[in-house]
């Protein structure tokens, strides 16, 4: 990559075939970005709802400083972030770790707090050799995808959202550290977690205007004022449908890779099979609004 | 004998009732409206130790409404009164699946009068489950949800030319007069001005307007929900035993475990009207 790359006009985006996910070559992410630049990252970050830029070595100060390009920094709760560092979190597994990995269920980030992340930045600096994959499904499509009636329907319901599977006083992450489990990442678990808030099941971007399902198996509990198990009857569908392999793209890193994710529109998935290698990333957050 | 006189007796908590001490050949109009009130309130209702012929059977059946025959099933020698027949060596019988009669019509039936001609020793019960229980019970939220929802019905798949009865030893009539309907999920009775689910597995196919895999987990969810114990109950049979069931109000089951013996009942339907 050449220094000339700081020029606009250099920048190629180039999506998916789908039109999800798409690779941005030609800026040079450690310095300021050109307003023109900034807007086309933003246009395609929104547009295609994933966005990554290969071989772009990063300080944590230029880590930080892309984010705020972006937005504010979000509010990252339930992980020690790095020591002097209050908005990065190290995503860390060590060679030996035996602790699933980190992310393994598909979710949006922290879709349970009042106004969730738009954004999540990640940031990799050493990639295992195998594994360690991240999954994204599309909202969007999958919404899309939906007949008419069906959306309707579901237009109508309101999610409700809670970090206590995960982070809770009785979740997974407190009953992995009550047998003494081996995670380097430090996981603060709190009845904080334990908390509801309800947003609307079906979102409409604030960017774009599209619809996308906003409900996800780690952090939506159920629909308001349904039981668990009618809740489970329309949600399990939709988990199924949303992550049907038509609306998913697998993104494999290289090390050195910025991606960037629209968590308004999008749900992860962070593939594991790497035993025995590390795998070391960086991660931020940008603010985001109220889901509507 | 008068109205007075009737004993009902539950046959659960959630579905059906007995009513005792009473002619069906003789019923006097204050015992009529009795019986009325019963069918209204608990979905179906039985009645013992009935000497009916085919007549007193058509008899009973017009006090209800206009008579309504059945294009698929095989009349008994009077054509107002159906068959519903399994000989010694048949293995499959009609009805071994919780269904809704007539639901795929555009004005479904109000239900039938079905009474024992020939019984075997044992097994043969019918079991019931009440729709309005079954509502009732759903959440806030779902009901909802449901209200403003319709759903398709349609009998191709268990009386039309490719039918899963096709490969067994039952036999229907006029294959080719297939036909659907839609209804809301949730009607208001037309006679108890109550709400009650109404799908069935026998012959709802999908929600309006969703696709076949949309509907399934949400229609899978509420059949079973619909036939929890506390919904149901089971009638065994015995020479002159007489049911009368409300097809807006509930579903019902033959129970298919009399394998090596005959059963022959008698069934006359009765016109319904639409559903809102």
């Amino acid at each position: 990559m050449s220094q000339a790359v700081l020029q606009t006009d250099a920048i190629a985006v180039r999506p998916n075939p789908s039109g999800f996910g798409a690779e941005i070559t030609g800026l040079d992410l450690s310095k300021p970005l050109p307003p023109a630049a900034l807007a086309a990252v933003k246009q395609a970050w929104a547009d295609h709802g994933v966005v990554w830029f290969p071989d772009q070595p990063l300080t944590h100060d230029e880590l930080e400083a892309f984010t705020l390009q972006i937005g504010p920094f979000g509010h990252d709760p339930f992980i020690a972030p790095m020591e002097g560092r209050p908005h990065i979190l190290e995503l860390r597994r060590e060679p030996d770790e035996k602790a699933r990995n980190f992310g393994a269920g598909w979710h949006s980030d922290w879709s349970f707090q009042e106004e969730p992340p738009a954004a999540t930045i990640l940031h990799s600096k050493v990639t295992p050799p195998i594994g360690g994959d991240t999954l994204y499904a599309d909202g969007v499509r999958a919404y899309d995808a939906l007949s008419d009636a069906m959306k309707k329907m579901l237009v109508g319901l309101t999610a409700i959202h809670t970090a206590a599977l995960p982070y809770g006083s009785k979740g997974l992450f407190a009953q992995e550290q009550a047998s003494q489990g081996d995670r380097t990442m430090k996981i603060i678990v709190s009845e904080e977690a334990d908390k509801t808030y309800p947003h609307p099941l079906v979102r409409t971007h604030p960017i774009t205007s599209r619809k996308a399902l906003y409900v996800s198996p780690v952090y939506t509990l159920g629909i308001e004022g349904m039981t668990n198990a009618e809740s489970a009857a329309i949600l399990g569908f939709l988990y199924a449908h949303m992550t049907k392999d038509e609306f998913v793209y697998r993104h494999k890193w290289r090390e050195n890779m910025l991606t960037m994710w629209d968590n308004r529109c999008t749900l992860h998935y962070a593939d594991g099979g790497y035993d025995g290698h590390l795998r070391l990333m960086h991660r931020t957050t940008v603010a985001g609004d109220r889901p509507r | 004998m008068d109205g007075s006189m009737l004993e009902l007796r539950k046959m659960s908590g959630g579905c059906g009732a007995e009513i005792l001490g009473v002619d069906l050949r003789q019923l006097t109009n204050s015992q009529m409206e009795t019986v009325r009130q019963a069918f209204s309130d608990h979905g179906v209702i039985f009645f013992r130790d009935q000497s009916l012929t085919p007549e007193d059977h058509i008899a009973f059946a017009r006090r209800w409404g206009e008579i309504v025959v059945n294009k698929f099933f095989t009349p008994s020698e009077n054509p107002l009164i159906a068959e519903v027949r399994k000989e010694k060596e048949q293995t499959t019988n009609i009805g071994g699946g919780w269904h809704t009669d007539h639901s795929y019509d555009v004005e479904p039936a109000i239900g039938s009068v079905l009474v024992a001609r020939n019984l075997p020793e044992e097994g043969g019960d019918t079991l019931f489950a009440n729709m309005y229980a079954a509502y009732e019970a759903l959440s806030p939220g779902l009901k909802k949800t449901l209200e403003t929802m319709r759903a398709v019905h349609s009998n191709a798949h268990v009386f039309g030319a490719a039918s899963a009865y096709k490969s067994t030893d039952v036999k229907f009539r006029n294959e080719n007069m297939i036909s659907d309907a839609v209804h809301p999920v949730v009607i208001t009775h037309p006679m108890s001005g109550r709400k009650a689910l109404y799908v069935n597995p026998g012959f709802t196919i999908h929600f309006e307007g969703w696709s076949l895999q949309e509907s399934r987990p949400l229609l899978d969810y509420l059949f079973a929900h619909a036939v929890r114990p506390e919904f149901t109950c089971r009638f065994r049979w015995s020479p002159g035993s007489v049911a009368f069931w409300d097809n807006r109000a509930t579903w019902h089951y033959a129970a298919n475990d009399y394998h090596g013996h005959q059963r022959l009942m008698h069934r006359i339907t009765i016109a319904g009207g639409p559903l809102g």
